[in-house]
């Protein structure tokens, strides 16, 4: 995949930067995160399929995106990470200890799970997707779609218990 | 299955917008958004573009992805203390180090 990267920005920048405010809610991160996106595109660009850069762009985003919430949850200042705890437990943490339990359930939760599990239970959980448009966007069966997220749901009690 | 009631998410309104989603599944997304009064979330969107656009510019963002392409990535639990991520000038970049009045 030929990539020019001004003129990818330019068509598709704007695109990756909502998809990293939307996830990290934090503009100077997300800044930050958009120009790693476009790194990550730049270093794969030779085993990318350009059929659909937008797609690929959102994926890339919210992989890096994730990815950095995990890492910062790893850190002592536990930051508010009200986006993953909706892919968990679907409501609003109360306060940092919540939160703080909510990140190392998370962690349990997808630890040994493929990557792409995390992208689907954000797509399905916090994005709204159903489970068709969710199976289209990753290129997964619907069913297979569905064994992903009840495997996630039938790993939570026994996350929970341990967290 | 999406109802015509279900907001149309942003994920594929940003699809939509860049005209990557099949003729079926476009037509779909558009009734819906018609369907809500939400048609103004597509133009919003270029607004968005061009706003984004002007507060970052091209200039300012390629120069710097430019960089930390040539950088090797840093593995946040294991740093690299070779690594020169943080660092600037890049010693293994193969642009010059600007020349300091």
């Amino acid at each position: 995949m030929a990539v020019d990267i001004e003129s990818f920005y330019r068509s598709h920048g704007p695109m990756v930067l909502r998809r990293c405010r939307r996830l990290l809610r934090d503009e100077a991160k997300a800044v930050d995160a958009m120009h790693d996106v476009f790194v990550e595109i730049l270093r794969r660009k030779d085993s990318l399929d350009a059929s659909s850069p937008a797609g690929l762009l959102l994926t890339t985003a919210t992989h890096v995106c994730l990815n950095r919430l995990r890492s910062e949850r790893r850190k002592p200042e536990d930051r508010d990470d009200e986006m993953l705890f909706h892919i968990g437990r679907h409501g609003k943490p109360t306060n940092a200890e919540s939160r703080t339990l909510a990140g190392r359930i998370l962690d349990r939760l997808f630890s040994g799970q493929p990557e792409s599990t995390r992208l689907i239970a954000v797509l399905h959980y916090v994005d709204r997707l159903t489970l068709e448009e969710v199976a289209s966007e990753v290129g997964l069966s619907v069913s297979g779609i569905r064994k992903r997220l009840r495997t996630l749901k039938e790993r939570l009690p026994a996350v929970t218990g341990e967290a | 299955m999406a109802r015509a009631t279900d907001k149309v998410p942003d994920w594929l309104l940003e699809r939509l917008s860049a005209g990557e989603l099949a003729h079926a599944q476009a037509t779909e997304l558009r009734q819906r958004l018609r369907a809500q009064g939400e048609e103004y979330r597509l133009s919003a969107l270029s607004a968005s573009d061009a706003e984004i656009l002007s507060a970052l510019p091209p200039g300012r963002i390629v120069p710097e992805i430019e960089r930390r392409v040539l950088c090797p990535p840093i593995v946040p639990d294991r740093p690299d203390p070779t690594a020169c991520g943080p660092c600037w000038p890049c010693p293994r970049s193969r642009r010059a180090p600007p020349a300091w009045p």
